[in-house]
């Protein structure tokens, strides 16, 4: 099996890799089985939304080797691409003995200081000292436009200038070294960053080419993709905020000059083998501006999917497609409604990660709603036994509920609003007949559609076929749940909606 | 048909009317243990062989319920039948109540052999 280091950088980084995280959990298929070896790049080691996908992907890693264990391939199914945190991989080749945190998220060292004190600024000579004033604006601590004096533990705030420099650090941390070390052949790389933030901008550049320099041929000579996100969002105007919208589109077309001559191939395999470009017209309501930390908690967002999926087209695509050309990839839907639904995507979107997401949706309702009201007959003892008292299933509990749905639910919510499933006004899920957006069951007196009858129907008759020797209930529970919503799917919904 | 008489002789005095135990007793403990053996056949392996949504416990004893009743009914018919008698006397009713309990009885036998073969009361009655 081989690994697909997927490199998030920022906060958009973070936010892809949790839509990443929904999409896996629905069973979107990965054709090689790859793992993913998730890595996020953020110096603001408290923002919320990085906080947010690494308690989403810490669970989707708890609920996967619970159900699977380590190191198993899975056909299909829910959660059944394996999530891999970097220090779990080994090689023979590892024989530096690097000691690595058990983390989806990678450590800088010294960022808890200004960027001149991380520059050793007060060491340099004077001549060095009015260079760099020159170059950074000296303004005090806390001012809009502080660089020098900027504290480096929320990020770079926008200033793609502080994070080049910082990043040139990477090379040295232990995570690097590591993934540096247990890189083999057959392994790609993802790279997953905003173009017009501070943090993404200067750190993708900087990765791709620290990774071209390696020692490490294998590396040196990796297959790489990246999606590099463009702006789709605005943030309120504040004076007093370091980040400011009105930036956005300029610092963006500053930063694709500097792509279209730094990252194409040019003179062998020296650039990325494919890139992935996403934009969205940002809207008129902006998002709060935080500048990081807990409080920088922006609703999902659409574009977030859709850059996550770029990270499985990049995974299928066949060996023989990567060259000495770089190949780009931009994403177009069939209408720009201000509320997306189904309806508005193409069939390879609708098939490869629109319906694993229904199945995972009906997945969600069964567990919340009817698991636990089910009557004990046998078929689903199992299940309801542990329901309430085992960890496997309070945490699949708690990824619905504080995850999933909510990662749903924000996305409805969003400007740009992407409502595949109804909410009612409370924010609960609509019945399983109204469920997907503009494509009602229908129902008559001989076919009441999705109902308790049904489903009990249909898990018993799998349950029933299953092997009888099954130990694991955790892997019987995600496999039945599975084929029962295929059929939900299959028998009473027939379809996804299409545009007309 | 003496072995049968004998079942229901253990709680009832013996009549001194031979023919509840030559035909009475025989007849009712036959429809007895067929309306026993039917519906446990109907519910286990028909109904939950095929679909779900009469499945559970409750479903269980509301099937019980009615071999019990038809167990009672019968066996005071074909009692007042047999013996040609104008009215139910008490005879018949405390027979009719023991039936029920027996009807009750082999119902809950058959179900712990063929809920095995059920897909969806495995665990039914537990």
């Amino acid at each position: 099996m081989a690994n697909i280091f997927v490199f998030g950088i920022g906060g958009t980084g973070a936010r892809v890799l949790r839509s990443l995280t929904m999409l896996l959990a629905s069973g979107v298929k990965l054709n090689r089985n790859d793992r993913i070896v998730p890595i996020i790049i953020d110096l603001d080691l408290q923002n919320g939304d990085t906080a947010r996908a690494i308690k989403a992907m810490d669970m989707y890693k708890f609920i996967r080797d619970r159900a699977y264990g380590e190191r198993a391939e899975v056909e299909e199914g829910f959660f059944s691409t394996e999530f891999c945190k970097l220090n779990s991989l080994r090689s023979a080749e590892n024989q530096e003995n690097v000691a690595v945190t058990e983390s989806f998220q990678l450590k800088f060292q010294g960022i808890d200081d200004r960027f001149k004190d991380y520059l050793n600024y007060n060491e340099m000579d004077q001549i060095d000292q009015h260079f760099l004033q020159a170059l950074y604006d000296d303004s005090p601590q806390g001012s809009p436009g502080a660089e020098l004096e900027l504290s480096l533990n929320v990020g770079f705030k926008g200033n793609p200038n502080i994070g080049s420099v910082v990043f040139n650090d990477l090379v040295n941390t232990n995570e690097y070294k590591y993934f540096n070390n247990i890189f083999q052949d057959q392994d790609r790389i993802f790279i997953v960053s905003s173009i017009f933030g501070g943090t993404g901008s200067s750190g993708f550049p900087q990765l791709v080419k620290l990774i071209r320099n390696s020692e490490n041929d294998r590396l040196k000579d990796a297959k790489i993709g990246a999606i590099s996100v463009m702006p789709y969002f605005n943030v309120e105007e504040d004076e007093s905020s370091a980040i400011s919208s009105k930036r956005f589109i300029s610092k963006t077309k500053a930063a694709l000059s500097y792509y279209q001559e730094a990252m194409n191939h040019q003179n062998g395999r020296n650039g990325l083998d494919v890139l992935y470009y996403i934009y969205d017209n940002p809207g008129s309501s902006p998002y709060v501006n935080i500048e990081g930390g807990t409080k920088q908690i922006n609703n999902a967002h659409v574009v977030e999917m859709l850059a996550a999926s770029s990270l499985v087209h990049f995974a299928n695509l066949s060996n023989e497609i990567f060259g000495t050309s770089t190949k780009y990839y931009e994403y177009g839907i069939k209408e720009a409604a201000t509320a997306l639904s189904i309806k508005h995507f193409y069939d390879y979107t609708k098939e490869l990660f629109l319906k694993p997401l229904t199945y995972l949706t009906y997945f969600a309702k069964l567990h919340l709603e009817f698991i636990p009201n089910a009557d004990k007959a046998g078929f689903l003892d199992d299940f309801i036994d542990k329901y309430a008292k085992d960890d496997f299933f309070n945490t699949l509990s708690s990824f619905f509920t504080n995850h999933y749905l909510l990662w749903l639910y924000e996305m409805k919510n969003n400007e740009r609003s992407f409502q595949p499933f109804g909410f009612d006004e409370n924010g609960n899920l609509n019945s399983f007949n109204d469920l997907v957006t503009e494509n009602p069951i229908e129902t008559s007196f001989f076919n009441k559609g999705l109902t308790d009858k049904f489903f009990n129907t249909v898990y018993g008759k799998i349950i029933d076929k299953m092997d009888r020797n099954e130990s694991n209930v955790y892997r019987k529970y995600l496999n039945a749940t599975f084929k029962v919503c295929k059929t939900a799917f299959e028998e009473k919904l027939g379809a996804l909606p299409n545009l007309v | 048909m003496k072995s049968i008489a004998i079942i229901y002789e253990l709680f009832l005095q013996q009549n001194p009317d031979p023919t509840y135990s030559d035909s009475v007793f025989p007849a009712v403990f036959l429809a007895t243990f067929f309306t026993a053996l039917g519906a446990a056949v109907v519910f286990y392996l028909l109904i939950n062989r095929r679909s779900a949504g009469f499945h559970t416990r409750k479903h269980w004893a509301i099937v019980l319920g009615l071999v019990n009743t038809l167990a009672f009914g019968y066996s005071m018919f074909i009692s007042k039948f047999q013996i040609a008698a104008l009215s139910f006397d008490s005879y018949m009713m405390i027979f009719g109540v023991i039936n029920f309990f027996l009807a009750g009885i082999l119902f809950f036998l058959f179900s712990l052999v063929l809920k095995q073969f059920s897909i969806y009361s495995k665990k039914v009655p537990f």
